[in-house]
């Protein structure tokens, strides 16, 4: 468990951020851990952050059915596909990638509130649906 | 005999009304029609600096503005977009904002390579990244910056210098980042018999392929 930052750490560039799978052979580090790929691959990258969403309702309180609606509706579908291709052989001196791949996807979901006082409705909906081949 | 008592407990209990209220003041203004879950605010009706005229003789007994919608469509040239907090009183809004795009390989990097990123921000709040100041997201800004510093093929380089090289080439691949914060809505109504509906949608599909060409693709080995 500890080589693996070390790893990280012997390529990281120095600036303190993260190296993703480039410039120092393909290291990505997140907030608690770090990671090193191979220096040649088919890489699919993803991120998605949803930050503080709020939905708030504010309905009479002598109205028997709801007539004040507050909704916060989200749809995030991705689609990544880095290809297909044939491995080179082995014997070629100038082979480097025999079709590796790497899919990387971070995912950050942070507040959902939603308040509703009196005869209101308030809803919060998330889809989220990523794909990477 | 019993009057003196009385006064001085009216005015003792006046005296620690105002001390009371007073502090309530010093230790949070506006503290009165606001709710503070966590780093948010909530602010009541009844707290808002504009107070909407629900109770003039012209307003309508439903509805007092007519129902809006608004469209924004994005795309991998315009993928950054700022919206206001949807509020709707005693009225009905809808706001769909919608990103459908594909990527199909930058022909700058022969097909070989694609990034973009999304970004849709309110005026909410925020503590996805424990502050609300702080960068909005450090991956993307990185995923952009890897598009300038990939060692493959400069813009001004020849056509021949564009061969990706046969001893090293960068990985390529597909990097996407999408930031959604801050979106918030709310409806209030005030009247009786009457309705308020506030939508936000949000639809985001982006879709990235590498789809590379044999003669390509044997340069990339």
């Amino acid at each position: 468990m500890l080589l693996v930052p070390v790893m990280a750490q012997q390529g990281i560039s120095g600036n303190g951020g993260v190296d993703i799978l480039g410039q120092n052979g393909g290291i990505f580090e997140t907030d608690g851990s770090a990671f090193r790929f191979p220096e040649f691959q088919d890489t699919n990258a993803g991120s998605v952050t949803v930050g503080n969403d709020k939905a708030l309702a504010f309905g009479n309180a002598w109205q028997k059915s709801p007539a004040t609606f507050a909704t916060n509706n989200l749809e995030i579908k991705k689609n990544q596909d880095s290809g297909v291709c044939t491995c080179c052989s082995s014997g070629n001196a100038s082979c480097q990638d025999c079709c590796i791949k790497v899919n990387i996807d971070q995912i950050k979901i942070a507040n959902r509130d939603a308040l509703a006082f009196g005869f209101a409705s308030a809803t919060n909906n998330d889809k989220i649906v990523t794909n990477q081949q | 005999m019993n009057i003196k008592p009385k006064s001085t407990s009216a005015l003792l209990v006046g005296f620690l009304l105002i001390f009371f209220f007073s502090g309530l003041v010093v230790a949070e203004q506006h503290s009165l029609g606001q709710l503070k879950i966590g780093n948010e605010t909530i602010i009541f009706p009844w707290a808002m600096q504009y107070i909407p005229d629900i109770y003039s003789p012209n307003s309508s007994s439903i509805s007092l503005s007519p129902p809006t919608k608004d469209d924004i469509i994005m795309n991998s040239t315009n993928s950054t977009a700022m919206v206001q907090d949807l509020s709707a009183i005693n009225s009905e809004k809808v706001r769909d904002l919608l990103y459908n795009d594909s990527q199909n390989g930058d022909p700058k990097y022969q097909g070989a390579f694609n990034t973009v990123g999304i970004s849709v921000s309110g005026n909410g709040k925020d503590a996805v990244d424990g502050c609300s100041k702080c960068p909005k997201n450090k991956y993307i800004e990185q995923l952009r910056d890897k598009a300038s510093h990939l060692g493959v093929p400069q813009r001004n380089a020849t056509a021949e210098d564009q061969k990706f090289s046969s001893e090293k080439r960068d990985p390529y691949g597909n990097y996407l980042g999408i930031d959604v914060r801050g979106i918030s809505v709310s409806a209030i109504n005030t009247m009786d018999g009457g309705s308020a509906v506030a939508t936000s949608n949000i639809i985001i599909n982006p879709v990235q392929i590498i789809d590379l060409a044999p003669e390509v693709e044997e340069k990339l080995r």
